[in-house]
């Protein structure tokens, strides 16, 4: 009787036990599916940040829109520590 | 009754029979019901099973390429690929029509892909559309049709490194570059879930993960990208203007051996690779080998020197301008008359350096060049990546060694050369050329002195300014130092006279050098064909921006306008 009671425990145990690790799974992907969401965004922006921030791109804007130039050598003047240092 | 009993009386022995077999048929039955249920009870379990339980693929994310300050040079996302089972799929003529608008398909390619025969069941209708994409055609519902994740790789940098990143194929496997070098790296391990299918294929639910697909590792490249578009810019400019063949720039960090730039021309874009030919895919300066002509002599002035046959202040007559060597004429372009070393290097002439290289014995000349890395590859396990070629001294002529010391009968990639000068740069050591950021495995050699080195940097230092061939190589502020080469190009049977590579390998701050650059244009053709024409300005051009980039202080003093603090009124 006794042993009855506990393979009857036992398995309501395991059928319990089935349908928890189950809801576990689907739980973990639909967090897959979000992962993979928030994975394909980042992605995607790293790659317009990438593009954006592209020199060839950054050099155009600076030169034609802003209409920046590099300061010729009269314009430079360096800054060195009295002692010079090595290099 | 009478009837019935003298029936049993008659029919005993047949009743017995007819028992027997009745039980002995039951025993059958129980027997193979037993050996079903219990003896092939896995086997056919399994057999079950498999008919709606199936493991799936899943897909490994592949790492990233970064260059040294970790910027992007190659990243996968997801994206989606479309795949049908034709013998499901069972759109009305309008569902079809809009799904082959939606892919951008033509209309023969997709009755084609559509096609009942042959039993296929997978057939992929389109690779690689975007998630938003994706999403909408799962709206549409269609029967049979169905979506699997993918990675996709992009490659924001483009045709500015592809040649050193390369680039992967469909199955997200590389083909090229540091793509297929480092593949097993980069990868990551495949994947593979349980899922319940039913009938016509549809997953119904995902049982469990059998092995998680394991991520690839990112790669963080040691070349600076804001180097190598510069390098990039520049080259390609002087290639479309000089109407060159080809054009490669390798530029190398003094003190560790990382290559700081590798561009090459022409280029192409990895991310729409369509009808390109393969010869656009070599990566030049580790691959394609040229004799390195007169970007060699400081090399064979180094051996010299390193003997102790000559000091940086030995005279050698040149005149008359040819040397017979055997049954050859080593010629200059005229007579220089008695030269010191230095002036050897910055008038280029061949007679002086013939006459320093014969001076040696073919064993320390060999084993000189032998030890600068010529005749061997770079070994930083790059694809394709080419031997050059150093004859042995035992099979060499007069004639041969007085050519090698002016840098024919000798062959190398353009990171060859640009390895045996960072021996110049940097105190006499060569150390191993490195692709990645982390690698710290160091095996200097002690090829030459550094008292050897430096001589040899302050004699290139006279080569760029107004009296030598690369007065165009300078950097305003900075002492540079390097070597012209105007090299004839080998053709079966000679030399030729009007294909040339215009070569020049430098370094600067001479003083205290950082960086190795070596520039080489592939049969200019628009007029000039001089190293120190056609290859100096764009050394130039680079390396002016590159000491800017990497904050390196100018050395060359006097033509700065120089503002001193005390050290006590520094920041």
């Amino acid at each position: 009787m006794l042993l009855f009671v506990m393979v009857i425990v036992s398995a309501l145990g395991v059928v319990y036990q089935k349908h928890y690790s189950r809801q576990l799974f689907t739980k973990m992907q639909q967090l897959d599916k979000q992962l993979d969401d928030y994975e394909a965004e980042w992605g995607k922006l790293q790659l317009e940040q990438t593009t954006l921030a592209g020199y060839g791109r950054v050099e155009i804007m600076a030169r034609k829109s802003l209409g920046l130039v590099l300061p010729g050598k009269d314009s430079v003047v360096y800054v060195t520590q009295a002692p010079r240092h090595e290099d | 009754m009478t009837k019935s009993q003298t029936m049993e009386i008659e029919f005993t022995g047949r009743r017995r029979l007819l028992f027997t077999l009745l039980i002995g048929a039951m025993a059958m039955l129980l027997g193979r019901a037993i050996d079903l249920q219990v003896l092939d009870h896995e086997f056919l379990q399994g057999k079950g099973r498999s008919q709606y339980i199936r493991s799936i693929p899943v897909s490994a994310y592949r790492g990233k390429i970064l260059d040294r300050n970790g910027e992007l040079l190659a990243i996968s996302t997801p994206v989606q690929s479309v795949w049908i089972n034709p013998q499901l799929f069972n759109a009305t003529l309008d569902e079809r029509q809009s799904l082959r608008n939606f892919l951008g398909l033509t209309q023969q390619h997709f009755s084609s892909l559509t096609h009942r025969g042959n039993g296929r069941k997978f057939v992929y209708l389109k690779r690689r559309i975007s998630p938003h994409k994706a999403a909408r055609i799962q709206q549409m519902g269609l029967k049979g049709l169905f979506l699997d994740k993918e990675y996709k790789r992009f490659y924001p940098a483009a045709e500015v490194s592809v040649h050193l990143v390369g680039f992967t194929d469909v199955d997200d496997k590389g083909q090229e570059g540091v793509e297929l070098a480092y593949q097993d790296w980069l990868a990551g391990l495949q994947g593979s879930k349980l899922v319940v299918r039913d009938g016509k294929r549809h997953i119904i639910e995902d049982i469990e993960n059998i092995r998680l697909p394991e991520p690839g590792h990112d790669l963080q490249l040691s070349i600076d990208q804001r180097l190598q578009y510069l390098a990039y810019r520049e080259l390609k400019a002087a290639y479309i203007k000089h109407r060159a063949r080809a054009a490669t720039l390798v530029m190398l960090e003094v003190g560790t051996g990382q290559v700081l730039a590798m561009a090459n021309q022409p280029s192409f874009n990895p991310n729409s690779r369509k009808n390109l030919q393969g010869n656009r895919f070599r990566n030049r300066a580790v691959t394609d080998v040229f004799e390195p002509g007169s970007t060699m002599k400081p090399f064979a002035v180094a051996c010299a020197l390193k003997q102790g046959i000559y000091s940086p202040d030995s005279i050698i007559d040149t005149s008359p301008g040819t040397l017979r060597v055997g049954r050859n004429m080593v010629r200059d372009l005229r007579n220089y008359g008695a030269l010191d070393i230095t002036h050897i290097l910055q008038k280029s002439s061949n007679v002086g350096v013939s006459k320093i290289g014969l001076s040696l014995s073919p064993d320390s000349l060999w084993e000189c060049y032998n030890q600068l890395g010529f005749g061997h590859a770079v070994g930083v396990g790059f694809p394709g990546e080419a031997d050059g070629s150093l004859l042995e001294y035992q099979r060499w002529h007069r004639f041969e060694q007085a050519t090698l010391s002016f840098g024919y009968g000798l062959s190398g990639s353009a990171l060859q050369l640009a390895r045996a000068y960072t021996v110049l740069a940097d105190g006499g050591e060569l150390h191993p050329i490195k692709l990645l950021k982390n690698d710290r495995g160091d095996s200097v050699r002690q090829v030459m002195s550094a008292k050897t080195a430096a001589d040899v940097r302050t004699m290139l230092e006279k080569v760029v300014s107004p009296e030598g061939t690369a007065v165009r190589a300078s950097v305003s502020g900075f002492r540079v130092a390097g070597k012209t080469g105007t090299v004839k190009k080998a053709l079966p049977g000679g030399y030729s006279d009007d294909q040339y590579l215009a070569v020049f390998a430098g370094m600067a701050p001479a003083s205290h050098p950082k960086i190795v650059i070596v520039v080489v244009i592939d049969e200019p053709s628009a007029g000039d064909y001089y190293g120190g024409l056609v290859a100096a300005p764009v050394f130039s051009k680079v390396m002016n921006g590159a000491l800017r980039l990497l904050g390196i202080p100018p050395d060359q003093e006097l033509t700065m306008p120089l503002i001193q603090v005390k050290q006590a009124d520094s920041i």
